[in-house]
């Protein structure tokens, strides 16, 4: 097939698996989840393993990450609304029932893989526990940044103690989640982990 | 006829407690003495980090927070098998040592003395009890500048302690494997020209005053007396060597000196407010629920026995066993004791001071086992003092700690056997009945610690009797 | 003598509830103003607990008396935490018409006639090492036994410095200025983190393995990051001549609400996670949490590699070459297996 033609085809083709936008965003938050993770897990425990030498470099590093994630998923919420998509994300009623399918195929119990929708449960589930515990990230994050004028939410967790292992806690959650992410892109459908870089399976 | 008088609450006491006697011909005749509050500290202590113990069971007692501090280090040590090096021990000793002073000067002048003198005409020192107030003015004028001065240099014991533990009281250099300051120049040099400072107001006044009082009140050789029945676990360790101690531990039974043996320490609790379990118990096996309204009980101090025999600790106890004082057991010996005990560790820590090795080790790292049990025993302030842990998965899973104060301020036990300081109350004068200042005169002189009476209790829930076989 | 302030001395309550007494034995070490100044120049030490020579019923008249002639005008200090457990009867205070007076009663009643109620040290402000769980007394802080305005001075104990400085800010100046836990701000406006003298270490990467190593406590538990409290400047006890991080051991949070179950264990940066039955520090339920992880990925990917998913998975989108997939995209003839994983 020509390369014409191949262009062509994309250009009246279907609808994108992701949106420009949604990529765009994606690869804006994707890194940020990382940079604050690896930054955050040094400000915690502070060693070279994380790549960082000095405090305030992963200090700079978790700022400037933080922001990013905090804007991008403004960004991401609104754009969900606006176009409706959270839908897709969600877990809704027909999740529950079809969780049953997906852990049986998932836990080898059958060989049919069963048929979804965009995204099956176990992604649906994943993603909307990144929406959630990222909100409870920004919301600690943000407490502990401004201790001060901040210091209702610290008051309502019963001090900065429990507050600092709340992020501590929703931090490891979201890494797991984030590497539960990776785990599937890398060892599921190629074609689909093509998309969130091009668009189209 | 019988008269009863309650002094309710009795300050001057580090926290109040209450005494309750009965009164006969201006004698009495029965006396009943009250633990008024309650914690349960072993019950917050399970499930915690046993690192934790040594700083959170100083919250016990602010005044004597470091005996604490030592004994749950100790007691961790004990279950972990490792000792502090030469330098953190003698580190250690420096820091309960300073606590020690500080007590001691605090306990005569602030909390006895009032018993004695008229006056300073100043709130809190009035109002107060006016009768049997037998020191001349001159005397008692001196005497009230010593109050203002002993507050000075109690502060500055209190700065010996910030020295070398970062703070006071609750210092965090007391902790197990050994102490966290470097005996470097500046600071042992800081720290001997205060303790000098100290040491020259014990000899000077402290000595001085309690011997006009002995003077002065001489009757009180005969006023609170009992049998010579003493316990002390030994204060100080040596050296790395955790049982040989500069004052040696001992329990003295009608006079007879022993070897301390801990195993025959029983808490019983038929007249305390725990819920009726009677049957006397081991420090590893305590187990108590409390109940406030339990029939016949009057205290929230258990009530230890050692042979079944009340035990009576503090510093006549400490120099009785050590062999320095064996004039008589009696108020005025236990007043006369204390500021003797004050001097003799006064000169002891100059002498620790100057044994110190700069540069040397002071900390030795340490893992906590996954399951251990652990005692440690020290002499305190105010006489024996003992934690017991056990651990299971790194956690404390047990803590028991019996205060001196449990053994002096204890109630009645399983047998209807006084406790020391209702024993020593028998026989005491009342002169006048509206003003009873010869109760607290007595009880006083037994350096009664209720903060550390009243957390004496122990676990109620089922699963740890599976531990403690 | 002369007064130290030209205020005349209010009257002063200082009631001992569940407590060490190690509060009113820190302000004994108050260096300047020292304790005689303070009962001859600043207050009128009406009554106290612990240093007081009236006791038995003389001590509790002496309370009745200021409650009842000076309504409004005594300043109220209360230290310990207050048992509510049986009617409040895990603490007494006193005797009154031959019945217990409990430190409940006696707290609601002395806190409803003072011009301030302050609450000295972390038992009597937030409830302290005597409500740590389980909290055997059922004791709670003074602010949940009263309905009015507590001046919260945390520490355990306090600083002499802090309980100084705020009375003397009452009876000079009226109510302090307060952070968010009725804590004076002079006091306690800044963590301790950040105005410790050890701070470049941390910024540089260099920590005290064990207690006793001269540099950041960060990484064995220092609680300095979240508590506030000016002790690096301000220094311990009456010369300021030390404190527990220049001891060369952590800050284990005293002041804090949370202290000390919110913030243990003292040498773990986390406080513990609460499981059922078991409590664990954090970095052990992290470790936990990660090898979990790891085993149940380990597993999944053992699973799709034996049951031949994963080279399928491969076959399927390589095999093909990058035109013929692409046109299988395109005409969706690989729509059968429509959810995927990405």
């Amino acid at each position: 097939m020509k390369l014409r033609q191949r262009v062509s085809l994309l250009i009246r083709g279907k609808k994108p698996r992701h949106s420009g936008t949604a990529r765009l965003l994606h690869w804006l938050y994707a890194p940020a989840v990382l940079g604050s993770a690896l930054s955050g897990f040094y400000i915690h425990w502070p060693g070279s393993s994380l790549g960082f030498r000095k405090m305030n470099t992963a200090r700079e590093t978790h700022f400037f990450a933080q922001f990013t994630l905090l804007f991008t998923y403004i960004a991401r919420v609104m754009y969900g609304l606006k176009g409706k998509n959270y839908r897709e994300i969600l877990p809704n009623r027909k999740t529950l029932s079809d969780m049953a399918k997906f852990l049986k195929y998932e836990f080898y119990l059958t060989d049919k893989e069963p048929k979804f929708p965009k995204y099956n449960p176990g992604q649906k589930v994943l993603f909307t526990g990144m929406v959630l515990f990222v909100l409870i990230q920004i919301i600690t994050g943000l407490s502990l940044y401004f201790p001060k004028s901040w210091q209702k939410t610290a008051k309502l967790v019963g001090g900065l103690n429990p507050l600092r292992k709340l992020h501590f806690l929703s931090a490891l959650t979201i890494s797991i989640l984030v590497t539960g992410h990776l785990y599937f892109v890398f060892t599921h459908e190629y074609k689909k982990m093509k998309s969130i870089f091009t668009g189209y399976e | 006829m019988l008269k009863k008088i309650v002094v309710g609450p009795l300050t001057r006491a580090n926290n109040s407690c209450f005494v309750e006697v009965l009164v006969e011909n201006k004698k009495v005749v029965d006396a009943r003495c009250s633990g008024i509050f309650f914690r349960g500290f072993e019950l917050i202590m399970e499930g915690r980090d046993p690192r934790d113990a040594s700083y959170l069971t100083q919250r016990i007692c602010g005044i004597c927070s470091s005996a604490h501090g030592i004994t749950a280090s100790l007691a961790l040590e004990n279950a972990a098998g490792v000792r502090p090096p030469k330098n953190g021990n003698i580190l250690r000793n420096l820091i309960f040592g300073a606590d020690f002073l500080q007590n001691h000067i605090r306990h005569l002048y602030l909390f006895s003395l009032s018993d004695y003198i008229t006056g300073p005409e100043v709130a809190p020192f009035i109002p107060g009890y006016s009768t049997d107030k037998r020191l001349k003015e001159e005397t008692n004028n001196s005497m009230i500048q010593h109050i203002f001065e002993s507050i000075e240099i109690s502060r500055l014991a209190h700065d010996l302690v910030t020295l070398l533990g970062g703070k006071a009281p609750f210092p965090h250099g007391i902790l197990s494997g050994g102490s966290t300051v470097f005996p470097t120049a500046d600071v042992m040099m800081a720290f001997k020209s205060k303790l000098r400072r100290v040491n020259d107001f014990i000899k000077n006044a402290m000595l001085s005053d309690v011997f006009t009082l002995a003077e002065v009140y001489s009757d009180y050789y005969q006023i609170g007396c009992r049998a010579p029945n003493m316990l002390e676990y030994g204060i100080f360790p040596r050296n790395e060597e955790e049982g040989d101690r500069y004052f040696p531990g001992g329990a003295v039974i009608n006079g007879m000196l022993q070897k301390v043996d801990p195993s025959v320490i029983q808490e019983h609790v038929s007249k305390s407010w725990y819920s009726a379990d009677s049957e006397s118990r081991h420090p590893f096996q305590g187990k108590t629920v409390p109940d406030r309204e339990k029939e016949g009980a009057y205290s929230w101090v258990k009530a230890p026995r050692y042979m079944e025999t009340p035990m009576e600790g503090g510093p006549l106890a400490q120099l009785w066993i050590k062999g320095d004082y064996r004039k008589g057991i009696s108020t005025m010996d236990r007043i006369v004791a204390r500021a003797l005990v004050a001097e003799k560790i006064g000169a002891l820590m100059e002498s620790w001071v100057d044994e110190l090795e700069p540069g040397q080790p002071i900390f030795t790292p340490f893992e906590v086992p996954r399951e251990a049990s652990g005692i440690g025993l020290t002499g305190a302030m105010r006489g024996p003092l003992g934690h017991w842990i056990y651990i299971k998965n790194g956690r404390i899973v047990h803590y028991q700690i019996i205060t001196p104060t449990a053994w002096n301020f204890s109630p009645r036990d399983d047998s209807d056997r006084k406790g020391p300081v209702e024993e020593a109350l028998i026989g005491t004068p009342i002169a006048d009945e509206s003003q009873p200042i010869e109760i607290g005169r007595v009880v006083r002189a037994f350096y009664v610690c209720s903060s550390c009476s009243a957390q004496v209790m122990i676990p109620g829930s089922p699963v740890r009797e599976i531990i403690l076989q | 003598m002369k007064q130290f302030s030209k205020k005349s001395r209010p009257p002063v309550i200082w009631l001992g509830t569940n407590t060490c007494a190690g509060d009113m034995l820190s302000l004994l070490n108050s260096l300047e103003p020292g304790y005689q100044s303070l009962i001859t120049d600043l207050i009128d030490f009406r009554f106290n607990y612990l240093l007081g020579s009236a006791e038995g019923d003389t001590a509790t008249g002496v309370l009745k008396a200021v409650t009842e002639e000076q309504r409004g005008k005594y300043i109220l200090v209360i230290e310990g935490t207050i048992p509510t457990r049986t009617n409040g009867l895990y603490c007494v205070v006193g005797n009154r018409d031959g019945k217990p007076l409990t430190a409940l009663q006696a707290v609601r009643e002395l806190g409803g006639g003072a011009r301030h109620v302050v609450a000295a040290g972390t038992c009597a402000s937030f409830g302290g090492p005597y409500a740590a769980a389980p909290n055997p007394s059922e004791s709670v802080p003074v602010q949940a036994v009263l309905d009015r305005k507590v001046i919260n001075v945390p520490g355990c104990p306090i600083n002499p410095d802090w309980m100084m400085g705020t009375l003397v800010h009452l009876v000079q100046y009226g109510e302090p200025e307060l952070d968010g836990f009725n804590r004076p701000k002079i006091f306690y406006g800044d963590t301790i983190h950040d105005i410790c003298q050890r701070r470049a270490y941390f910024e540089d990467g260099i920590f005290a393995e064990k207690p006793g190593d001269p540099w950041c406590m960060y990484k064995i538990g220092c609680k300095g990051p979240v508590t506030y409290a000016d002790c690096p400047n301000r220094q311990w006890s009456g010369e300021h001549l030390s404190w527990p991080v220049k001891a060369n051991t952590p800050c284990i949070g005293c002041t804090s609400p949370e202290f000390p179950d919110g913030d243990a264990p003292f040498f773990e940066h986390l406080p513990d996670i609460n499981l059922p039955g078991i409590k664990i520090s954090a970095n052990r339920f992290a470790r936990l949490a990660g090898a979990a992880t790891a085993f149940g990925i380990s597993i999944h990917l053992i699973g799709s590699i034996l049951t031949g998913r994963v080279a399928d998975t491969i076959k399927k989108d390589f095999s093909g070459g990058i035109s013929r997939k692409l046109l299988s995209i395109i005409k969706n003839t690989d729509g059968k297996r429509y959810g995927g994983k990405n």
